[in-house]
């Protein structure tokens, strides 16, 4: 089963949290601030491992608004179909579904770069409401939740 | 840990086996327990998967010719047949309740059907990645999804199955690949039926079931009963999961072919040869070209074309120099008059009909 995938590196059990982006540790979805006041999200390294390579996605159409909690995405794995939730309530300005159309593994092998999964207007930023963090702490929860669910990190190399 | 509540609902509608699970999952809040939900429906329907086109995977029409309801899922694969004769075994848990990966999680919810069955006396194993087998035969299908903060892995025990119904409400590109479903579904599925002469009573089945599951996952296990607000959610989504809208949501997914375990598939696919178009009906199994047929509007002579070339092509393993060697030498030992049709059309046909993507 652990054909084309290799460990992240040196990061923690494998997975690779990076401390300058903003995350929503219970969701597992991370967020990019743009300077244009879009928010930038996709599915954090963990989440990919744990729902395995992706297989399909059915985006939200653009300019359809989400409160949030609700599914930006649904995504169907090999095994597994799940929503991918937005941390924060806001309109769908654009989807990377080009990106995934010409390669569907994309979140399984730079899930924060060319994995993004949709481009957010946020109805309000920065959202009060929403359980977002950074930094060292984002490293610390990460890990502990990594402790938690015993996961290890793996990615798509070919 | 909490003991895991048991929801044993006995035989519901059809629309009901599949929203109550849902409205477990989507109804999980942080107080909720993990819970195992044993259901039949009392009617027969099909289910088709997350993101499946209906109109490209089920015949409508002869569904509606049998009163069959057809509901969307939000759990991925393929589209099935279901009816009372499987009890639907449906964990709802808290992720940090399972184990963290997908592959992982089927390990132990599979482990679980497999003891079962074990207590009844069918030699069952785990075939990874998330099937049952019995001898080579698929026993059950499972499945896993995400609803809100809950974790699914659904699943079934299959006291029965109507392998005829459920080659019939496929659509298909050909009878003659329907043809080939059913007699794949024959022999590589099997049942308690079919495996013990007749199948167990359920009191039976479900103890050793939860037997099982205690066993495996070392907790308690007490029958509760659905809270109001699950079942409040229960009769919502008995709308919304039977609505037209979510059923003909375009979920963009079609793979041609039928997969009827994790090592046999069929695919079907055409080759245009200077002497005609070839069409290729294929099973698979373990990369072993297990079964052929071809038909299209070539012309062959002998008469026994192209049977004996489908006869020496089976067990011949799915790689391009084997199936080139089988079928040079059947054009040598038998000199077909195929105008315009080399050894190497045949081959193509073979090679686009087992490459096509099948659903997991």
């Amino acid at each position: 089963m652990l054909e084309g995938l290799v460990g992240n590196g040196d990061a923690y059990r494998g997975c690779e949290i990076r401390p300058d982006l903003l995350y929503d540790v219970e969701r597992d979805v991370w967020i990019r601030p743009d300077e244009n006041g879009l928010l930038t999200m996709g599915m954090t390294d963990p989440a990919q491992s744990r729902s395995g390579k992706f297989l399909h996605i059915l985006f939200k159409r653009v300019g359809r608004r989400l409160e949030a909690g609700q599914s930006a995405a649904t995504i169907e794995t090999a095994k597994w179909a799940g929503p991918f939730p937005t941390p924060v309530a806001g309109t769908v300005v654009e989807t990377n579904e080009a990106g995934y159309a010409a390669d569907m593994l994309l979140a399984n092998r730079d899930p924060y770069g060319a994995g993004w999964l949709v481009r957010l207007q946020p109805d309000a930023w920065p959202d009060t409401d929403a359980d977002l963090v950074t930094g060292p702490e984002a490293v610390a929860r990460y890990e502990a939740r990594i402790d938690l669910l015993g996961v290890t990190c793996l990615r798509c190399a070919d | 840990m909490e003991p895991i509540r048991l929801l044993d609902l006995g035989s519901v509608s059809p629309i009901r086996s599949q929203s109550i699970f849902h409205a477990v999952g989507h109804a999980f809040g942080p107080d909720s327990p993990d819970t195992i939900l044993l259901v039949s429906p009392n009617a027969p329907y099909v289910s088709i998967g997350r993101h499946q086109d209906v109109d490209r995977e089920v015949d409508l029409e002869y569904c509606r010719s049998l009163g069959l309801p057809v509901f969307r899922r939000e759990v991925g694969g393929g589209a099935v047949y279901l009816d009372g004769n499987q009890l639907f075994t449906q964990w709802i848990f808290r992720a940090e309740h399972l184990p963290a990966t997908v592959e992982a999680r089927f390990v132990v919810y599979v482990e679980t059907l497999v003891r079962a069955y074990r207590q009844l006396g069918i030699a069952a194993e785990y075939r990874p990645i998330n099937d049952v087998h019995v001898a080579g035969r698929k026993i059950g299908g499972t499945g896993a999804a995400r609803m809100g903060r809950a974790e699914v892995v659904v699943g079934s025990l299959m006291f029965d199955f109507d392998t005829e119904t459920m080659a019939r409400v496929l659509k298909v590109p050909s009878e003659k690949f329907r043809d080939k479903v059913r007699q794949s579904l024959n022999d590589y599925m099997t049942t308690m039926r079919r495996e013990l002469g007749q199948p167990p009573p359920r009191a039976d089945v479900v103890a050793a079931y939860l037997a099982s599951c205690a066993e495996v996952l070392d907790r308690t296990i007490e029958p509760g009963l659905p809270r109001p607000d699950e079942l409040a959610l229960a009769e919502q989504l008995d709308v919304q999961l039977a609505s037209q809208e979510w059923l003909y949501e375009a979920g963009g997914m079609h793979r041609a072919g039928v997969k009827i375990h994790e090592d046999v598939r069929v695919g079907e696919g055409a080759h245009k040869a200077p002497g005609g178009l070839i069409r290729c009906v294929a099973r698979v199994r373990s990369d072993i070209l297990d079964d052929v047929g071809f038909s299209g509007d070539f012309s062959a002579r002998p008469a026994t074309m192209p049977e004996e070339l489908e006869v020496r092509l089976r067990g011949v393993a799915l790689a391009e120099p084997a199936l080139l060697a089988a079928v040079k030498d059947y054009y040598d030992t038998v000199h077909p008059e195929i105008p315009g049709v080399t050894p190497a059309d045949w081959v193509a046909a073979i090679l686009r009909a087992t490459t096509t993507d099948v659903p997991a």
